[in-house]
């Protein structure tokens, strides 16, 4: 397969979206990007599943220069840039059991509906009865002119299994409105760029209809041969509308290529993991979105990670007492894969100079690293691993670890919103908004 | 509808229609009437009737007799003194222009219009696209039986499982265990899906009351082009898929996922889809019930033109059929200018349109391409065989063989730029679907037509679509040469439902149905006249129209004539025959009192031909005129808008409009639409039946109808309007031409100047049958051109002349001659047994892989679909049996 240059792309983006809105999906060009970056705030949210090892999760002490454990050591090059929030709770309770509300009100902050799907244990449930975070902010800055995007947010999965339950979504549009996260990077290129592929497809036929076109032609009379005439004359046009290099649009960006070999399935999730991370970065570096979400699996997801050498499933394991080794170090290294991930994006954004200001897109980016349990074979929702990475722009005071007790995350976001300059006095349940923002800044 | 003007016709401009059928021929200078006309009346019509600008600019032509002009001419002409040309004059005169230009014959003889090249209509594309994807499909338009509703399989746990008990059971959670007999299933076909359990469910013997699960499975058939919103309205949990055999639930592809529940409170959830009239879609509802209070499940629709109600039981069927490839991309509206769709004309949008058409088609292909070419992943020759598709693929959409060159010029070219097999066969399915070939229906013919082309403009004009894979059977074997086997054909065809739609589209046109699109009406004066009950009627005029059309007799004369409606409860209420029919269902109610007489006192039409809180006797005068009576009207010089508050209350509406139309320049029309809408009189503003106006006047609707030819006729009520139409052959004339229109979408004339009337000799020949109709009109339109003309009417006519048929200087381009069967892989094939083209190239016969065969599904047998097989006999035995488009997919 043929991969996508710079050259190409800019060659299909000769075709405005008026001529051809069949082939919709460019990107908005430049508007955004031509007015200052300074100022621009972004947030990505990921999520990893079936909770931390606290011990190698959490540095022994909050003051002085962090000393990252095992699971947070690929952060190291970033640790100026990273706070740990320790003590902050999911206290939303309410119907369904603890992934359940785990992961369907961990960007909520508020109940699940009453409904009949059946955890492990306690009451079914439904979908979440509120908005999620991401989605907020996403109205909030489609909502100004000034910070509107073409998407607004991307939800990105990795791996993510082909179902729909409150286990498996953690973005919410509003009550009842659960977001499918797109976890096959072709599908959120198709999303991102347009059907290039059909461009080339459609430049490949026709010489071919002209060909025909022509051929008929011939056959028929003078009268009858007008409207072929007009129908050649379209073609024409259409061609020269797909080929026109118009070296005008600029992209900040070339489009990532990828590889196309890549299938949907477990064993490639390390590869579709930075495949995703390429899209996430080029999608900010175009300014498609402003807020973006990356879920890896889900919530009991059963992931069997051989790329770490581990064949058991990733939430069986979680469920093992502490004193399995075995499964202690294999959740170890899951997570460390994980934060490696993390790591990888960080970085990448890190190298990605922000359009039209000083500095890297982290400089304008808040990162949040999180999980719907505390701790795997306990399934507590309280001390959550919160991970926030905060761009030199983003006003938050990074290079530290806070301790908290048992402080409901609600606070958390409030904090986020504001970050993001959009000034929530609550949010989800109000009940655990009582005490504002947590002091992040 | 009270701003609609009154329509006040011009004298002169009016021509009523009366067919004579009798020779026609030129009249010289040495004609009596050439001398007056030429004195008289060329200042004011052109030498020609053609008419002068500045002083009557309407041509002169039109379908009155000889008579009827001479009484005009008499009375009106020339109009600074109709004294001049009177008596004998006046028939002479009438007599030349009749003869000269006036007549259609005449104007026929004059320019006889061409059979115009054309292009798909927007349903002749999407139809012949969902059909062309069919043809790889195995199984695909076989027709559904009689069984309504859906089948149910009812569960006695939430998984859909059957299970048996176990030992192990004990070990089994409580969750798990208490759940009562859910090793329990059992099915049974529900009619409609609409259940409120309460606290219960569908067997409280059987299944426990706090789980339980249904799938229900079958088809929805629809009638109308158009977006259906599909409606789930339940307290638990379900979803729906419609036109999708991918029912996967954990994959995309749901038309409503309500799954989920939220609280135990109904709730609504909703999906659209655009789907093609004349179909059965695949459909599957699944819902279930888990630890909570209540249960309910509908399953409701709102189709096009009509409201949000349950999916009745006549639309739904148990058995399930293949999936549809229906293009979704919005098309720009056809030409209607003619008074009908025709594929005239391109634009841009339109070009878009179908290049968006291709993309969308070419994807679905492209995503479903194992199934189609009949390959799998891995397969040794999965190369071979998506080329051998794509090459069918082509030759489907062109709608005849490619030869060996075409194959290496049209097919091969697209794989080899390609960056995969997929990307190649999505570029052959965008060409085949952009080229001319299969845009221009004709444009792959030559200039005598052959088996290929017959069975191409076969299904063109019988279900704005391309061959099906018996018609390609017949082509590729060069049956479709003698006018039995295309009428064997064509009366196939007409009882498929795609004919059905079609014919539904012509009777929506035919009433002008588009009216009824805002019907709306007073809500104090008939406050029951909701949109419930609007849509209602538009089904009880469907129904009709069907019962009609589609019964044993089919005749045209019950369509004026049928003394009974369908009627639901609702409407039986309204329309005066309570506790008639029972809720749920529409029954025949026979009105003998009131004088129903089928679509002329149809109380949709009644409704539609109405003001919004009184009858309009104009509406409906003209409707009848034009459409029932057959006779033209040009349009009013000038509107003049009928306002009631102008008018002593105390008048009958009869009275209001008597006193609007008398001044004689409006009588000259109204003369003739008055009387026929006074005659719908006793049937008020929603077609109800009534004796008095509201202000408590008697109605009249007695009158009196002078016809073309000077005759004079008593109509009493509006059955003697239709009795009268019945037998006038104006009224068959009219008729038999919009159908041809309709369904050619070519003019009549083209086809040479006796088509009309020997079509309207045949269908009255033919007790009116209408189905007989369409098929005599399909074959008109098929046999064109062939090597031995054929008639349109049963009964062997007079050789007809040859057709100045506009003959382009003809050219074979197209290499075409010599087909080279196969591929090289197949050449085992007998070949060249049959007939070698004759004096025009003949393609030769195809092999079994040519476009309508379909592979067998590999799911179903890993068969080797490659295998070469001499066609011959398996074939035929195959083809006789039941289901025939269906049994080639059966075949290897």
């Amino acid at each position: 397969m043929k991969t996508l240059n710079r050259r190409r792309f800019l060659r299909d983006l000769g075709v405005s979206a008026a001529v051809l809105p069949f082939l919709s999906g460019l990107p908005g060009l430049n508007s955004a990007m031509a007015a200052s970056g300074a100022g621009r705030k972004r947030l990505v949210i990921m999520f990893s599943p079936n909770g931390t090892i606290p011990d190698n999760f959490w540095p022994e002490q909050a003051e002085g220069k962090l000393n990252l454990p095992r699971i947070l050591k690929p952060l190291e090059p970033f640790q100026d840039r990273l706070m740990l929030l320790k003590g902050v709770s999911n206290r939303v309770g309410g119907d369904g059991d603890r992934h359940m509300r785990g992961m369907s009100c961990l960007l909520t902050g508020t109940e699940l509906f009453p409904g009949n799907i059946q955890g492990g244990s306690d009451t079914p449930a439904g979908w979440a009865s509120g908005i999620s975070i991401d989605q907020e902010l996403k109205n909030f800055f489609q909502s100004r002119p000034e910070t509107q995007t073409r998407f607004g947010s991307l939800e990105f999965g990795v791996a993510v299994p082909d179902r729909a339950d409150p286990w498996t979504r953690m973005c919410y549009a509003g009550p009842n409105k659960p977001v499918a996260p797109v976890d096959d990077p072709h599908q959120m290129l198709g999303k991102l760029y347009g059907k290039m592929k059909d461009k080339d497809s459609l430049v490949s036929i026709l010489d071919g209809v002209k060909d025909d076109l022509a051929r008929v032609s011939t056959k028929l009379s003078a009268e009858d041969r007008a409207m072929l005439d007009e129908h050649l004359t379209l073609v024409r046009e259409m061609e020269t509308e797909l080929q026109r290099d118009d070296s005008d649009a600029q992209l900040n960006h070339p489009v990532p290529e990828l590889d196309p070999e890549i299938e949907l399935v477990d064993h490639n999730t390390p590869q579709l993991s930075r495949m995703q991370i390429d899209l996430l970065v080029n999608s900010f570096a175009n300014d498609m979105a402003r807020v973006a979400t990356l879920q890896y699996m889900r919530s009991v997801g059963q992931a069997r990670m051989h790329w770490l050498g581990i064949e058991e499933g990733h939430h069986g394991l979680s469920h093992e007492p502490d004193k399995n080794e075995d499964a202690f170090e294999k959740l170890t290294k899951i997570n460390e894969w994980f934060c490696g991930e993390l790591a990888y994006l960080t970085k990448r954004l890190s190298e990605t100079p922000e359009p039209g200001a000083d500095g890297s897109m982290l400089d304008h980016t808040v990162i949040v690293w999180l999980n719907e349990l505390g701790k795997g074979n306990v399934h507590t929702l309280d001390n959550l691993p919160f991970v926030v990475i905060g761009g030199k722009n983003s006003g938050l005071k990074t290079g530290r670890m806070q301790e908290f007790d048992k402080t409901p995350h609600n606070r958390l976001w409030l904090s986020v919103a504001h970050a993001m300059g959009h000034n929530l006095k609550t949010f989800g349940n109000e009940e655990f908004c009582a005490e504002g923002a947590l002091p992040l800044a | 509808m009270g701003g609609l003007p009154c329509l006040c016709l011009a004298a002169a401009a009016v021509f009523g229609f009366v067919s004579t059928g009798e020779a026609v021929e030129e009249p010289g200078k040495e004609h009596p009437g050439f001398a007056i006309y030429q004195k008289l009346c060329t200042e004011c019509h052109g030498d020609n009737g053609e008419g002068v600008a500045g002083e009557y600019e309407e041509p002169l032509y039109g379908d009155r007799s000889i008579a009827s002009l001479a009484g005009r001419i008499d009375r009106t002409m020339p109009d600074y003194d109709e004294s001049l040309c009177v008596g004998e004059d006046a028939k002479q005169v009438a007599d030349y222009i009749y003869r000269a230009f006036y007549s259609p014959e005449a104007q026929a003889r004059i320019s006889l219009p061409p059979i115009q090249f054309s292009r798909l209509t927007v349903p002749q594309y999407k139809n012949s696209v969902a059909d062309l994807v069919g043809l790889f499909m195995g199984g695909y338009g076989r027709p559904v039986g009689e069984a309504r509703g859906l089948k149910g399989t009812y569960y006695g746990n939430y998984r859909f499982r059957v299970e048996k008990k176990s030992p192990d059971d004990d070990k089994k959670s409580e969750r798990d265990r208490f759940r009562k007999g859910n090793d329990q299933t059992f099915e049974r076909v529900d009619p409609v899906i609409a259940f409120d359990y309460g606290d219960g469910g569908p067997d409280n013997e059987k299944f426990s009351k706090d789980e339980f699960a249904v799938r229900w499975d079958g088809s929805v058939m629809v009638e109308e082009t158009g977006t259906y919103q599909f409606v789930i309205r339940t307290r638990n949990g379900a979803r729906l898929w419609v036109n999708n055999e991918q029912t996967d639930a954990n994959k995309p592809g749901q038309l409503i996922d309500a799954w989920v529940a939220a609280g135990n409170e109904p709730r609504e959830e909703e999906g659209s889809i655009f789907l093609l009239g004349g179909r059965a879609y695949p459909l599957r509802l699944e819902y279930f019930k888990y630890k909570e209070l209540n249960a309910s499940i509908e399953l409701l629709w709102k189709p096009p033109h009509g409201i949000l109600q349950p999916v009745p039981a006549r639309s739904l069927s148990p058995e399930r059929v293949r999936e549809s490839m229906v293009v979704s991309t919005p098309f720009p509206p056809d030409d209607r200018s003619y008074g009908y769709e025709r594929g005239l004309g391109i634009s841009k949008e339109w070009f878009e349109a179908v290049t968006g058409g291709a993309i969308e088609a070419a994807t679905y292909v492209t995503e479903h391409l194992n199934q189609l070419a009949g390959t799998k992943d891995g397969a040794a020759d999965r190369d071979k065989e998506v080329h051998d598709f794509a090459k069918r693929f082509i030759e489907a959409a062109f709608r005849r063989p490619l030869s060996e060159e075409q194959r290496k010029q049209l097919v091969d070219h697209h794989f080899e730029g390609a960056e995969s097999l997929e990307i190649g066969a999505k570029r052959a399915v965008m060409f085949a679907l952009t080229s001319p070939r299969f845009l221009y229906p004709e444009a792959a013919s030559g200039e005598v037509a052959d088996s290929y082309d017959v069975a191409n403009r076969l299904a063109m004009a019988l279900w704005d679509s391309g061959p099906d894979s018996a018609l390609w059977d017949a082509a590729r074997k060069n049956q479709l040469t003698t006018p039995d086997k295309v009428r064997a054909q064509a009366q196939r065809m007409v009882k498929d439902p795609r004919a059905r739609a079609k014919m539904q589209g012509f009777f929506h046109h035919w009433l002008e149905l588009d009216r009824a699109q805002n019907l709306s009406k007073d809500s104090k004066a008939f406050p029951a006249f909701d949109e419930m009950v609007m849509a209602d009627l538009r089904v009880s005029l469907d129904l009709f129209l069907d019962d009609v059309v589609w019964g044993e007799k089919s005749d045209y004369r019950d369509l004026l004539l049928a003394d009974y409606l369908f009627l639901n409860d609702r409407l039986a209420g309204l329309y005066g025959k309570p506790d008639k029919v029972p809720a749920g269902t529409f029954q025949k109610v026979s009105f003998t009192n009131e004088k129903r007489s089928g679509v002329v006192t149809h109380p949709f039409l009644l409704s539609a031909f109405a003001y919004h809180n009184n009858t309009s006797p104009i509406h409906r005068g003209v409707f009848l005129t034009r459409n029932i009576v057959g006779m033209t009207l040009k349009p009013p010089p000038e509107a003049v808008e009928f306002k009631d508050a102008d008018f002593d209350p105390s008048l009958t509406m009869r009275q209001k409009v008597t006193e609007l139309t008398r001044a004689k320049a409006c009588m000259a029309c109204h003369s003739v639409i008055n009387p026929l809408g006074f005659s719908l009189e006793n049937f008020d503003a929603i077609g109800r039946w009534r004796t008095k106006e509201k202000n408590d006047k008697p109605i009249d609707a007695k009158s009196t109808f002078k016809t073309d030819e000077g005759t004079t006729v008593q109509f009493a009520s509006a059955r003697d309007v239709a009795d009268f139409a019945v037998k006038s052959p104006s009224a068959h004339r009219a008729f038999v031409r919009q159908l041809f229109h309709h369904s050619v979408k070519q003019p009549a004339n083209a086809y040479g100047v006796a088509t009309l009337d020997q079509l309207r000799k045949g269908f009255e020949s033919s007790n009116y049958n209408i189905r007989g109709l369409l098929v005599e009109i399909a074959m008109v339109s098929a046999t064109h051109g062939l090597p031995e003309p054929v008639k349109p009417a049963p009964k062997p006519p007079e050789p007809k002349k040859p057709e100045p048929k506009k003959q382009p200087e003809p050219k074979k381009v197209e290499p075409q001659k010599q087909p080279v069967p196969m591929p090289a892989a197949k050449q085992s094939e007998p070949k060249k047994e049959e007939a070698k083209p004759q004096s025009k190239p003949q393609p030769e016969p195809k092999k079994p892989d040519t476009p309508p065969q379909p592979k067998p599904q590999p799911q179903t047998q890993p068969q080797k679909p490659q295998a070469p097989k001499p066609q011959p006999d398996s074939n035929q035995t195959k083809a006789t049996e039941p289901a025939p488009p269906a049994t080639v997919a059966k075949q290897n």
